[in-house]
C-alpha cells in the first residue's frame, strides 16, 4: 500500500518536474533541482517585481471594478446578471491587457538585461540557469499581472452572483459587493504595509481613502448628468 | 596506467545574479567531485570574478565545464591542476 502511495507520488513529481522544465525551456528530462522555483525566484529576483505588480493590478482591478459597481448602481440597473457580465467584462479585460503588456515588456527587459551580460562575459547564455529564470519571471509577471485584477473583479462580483440562490435584493448585493471592494482595498493596504515593515493602519487607510474617493466622484458624476 | 584530475584551480566570471552556494553545489554535485571552494575575487557592475577550487578522486573537467556552462559561468582559465596515476 505504501510501495503504491510512494510510487504514485513519484510520478506525480515526475510529471510536475517535467512540466516545470517545459515552462522554463529547459530540456524536458532536466533535473529537479535545475528547475526548482525558490531557486529561479532568487536568481530572477521576481519576489519584488511580483509584489509590486500584484498590489498595483488587484488596486487598480478592485477600483474599476467598484467604479462599475458604483455607476450602474447609480444609473438604475437592477439586474445582477448585468452587473456581473459588465464587471467580469473589464475583469477579463483586465486579465488580457495586463498579462500581455507585462509578458512583452518583462520579456523585453529581461532580454536587454541577457545581452547585456553577454556581451560582458564574451559567452552565449542560452539555454543557462540565467536565462531560464529570466524565461521564468517573465512567465510569473505575466500572470500575476493578468490574474490580479481578474482575482478582485470576481471579489466583488460574488455578491451579484450568489444574490439569485440567496434572494438577495440588488440594494443588499450592491452594499455587500461596495463592503467587500473596500476589504480588498484594506487588505491590500495591509499587505503594503507588511512588505515596507511600517505602518499597519496607514496603508490601508490610503487605499480605502482612494476606494472611497473614486466613489464620491462617480456619484457626483452621475448626479451632475 | 591512467591518470587523474585531483585538484583544479578555475578563474571564472559569473553573473552577479547567481549565487556563490547554488554554483558551488552544482559543481560539487558531479561524479567524482569531493570537495568545491569559491571565492569571488572581483566584483563588476553585471558580474564577478571567482577563483573554484575543486577537489576530488577523479574530476571530469568537461563535465565541470558544462555544468559550469548551465550555471550561467564561463571559464576564463585554468590556473592550477594537480593529475595522479595509477599504474
Amino acid at each position: 500500500m505504501e510501495e503504491a502511495e510512494s510510487s504514485h507520488k513519484g510520478f506525480l513529481s515526475k510529471v510536475v518536474s517535467r512540466f516545470k522544465c517545459l515552462i522554463v525551456g529547459a530540456p524536458a528530462r532536466c533535473r529537479p533541482e535545475d528547475v526548482s522555483f525558490k531557486k529561479l525566484m532568487l536568481i530572477s529576483g521576481v519576489t519584488e517585481i511580483f509584489r509590486r505588480y500584484f498590489v498595483m493590478n488587484m488596486f487598480d482591478g478592485a477600483l474599476a471594478a467598484l467604479g462599475v459597481v458604483l455607476g450602474m448602481w447609480i444609473s438604475g440597473v437592477i439586474d445582477p446578471k448585468t452587473v456581473v457580465r459588465t464587471v467580469l467584462g473589464a475583469g477579463f479585460a483586465m486579465f488580457f491587457s495586463g498579462s500581455l503588456g507585462a509578458y512583452l515588456t518583462e520579456k523585453a527587459e529581461r532580454e536587454r538585461k541577457l545581452r547585456e551580460l553577454e556581451e560582458s562575459m564574451f559567452q552565449d547564455m542560452r539555454g543557462s540557469l540565467f536565462e531560464r529564470s529570466s524565461r521564468f519571471a517573465v512567465l510569473l509577471v505575466s500572470l500575476v499581472d493578468g490574474i490580479s485584477p481578474l482575482l478582485a473583479c470576481a471579489l466583488i462580483a460574488t455578491p451579484f452572483l450568489v444574490s439569485g440562490a440567496l434572494n438577495l435584493s440588488f440594494t443588499f448585493a450592491a452594499s455587500i459587493a461596495i463592503g467587500v471592494g473596500i476589504a480588498t482595498l484594506g487588505a491590500l493596504g495591509v499587505f503594503l504595509g507588511k512588505v515596507s515593515r511600517g505602518s499597519l493602519i496607514g496603508y490601508p487607510l490610503f487605499m480605502i481613502l482612494a476606494g472611497l474617493a473614486s466613489a464620491i466622484v462617480i456619484v457626483l458624476l452621475g448626479a451632475q448628468i | 596506467m591512467s591518470t587523474f584530475i585531483k585538484k583544479l584551480l578555475i578563474d571564472a566570471l559569473k553573473p552577479r545574479e547567481i549565487p556563490i552556494t547554488e554554483l558551488s553545489k552544482a559543481i560539487c554535485a558531479i561524479k567524482g567531485v569531493e570537495e568545491v571552494n569559491i571565492v569571488v575575487t572581483e566584483v563588476d557592475a553585471r558580474t564577478e570574478t571567482v577563483k573554484i577550487t575543486v577537489m576530488g578522486s577523479d574530476i571530469d573537467f568537461e563535465e565541470v565545464s558544462r555544468v559550469m556552462a548551465e550555471n550561467s559561468a564561463a571559464i576564463r582559465s585554468v590556473d592550477e591542476v594537480t593529475v595522479s596515476k595509477v599504474k
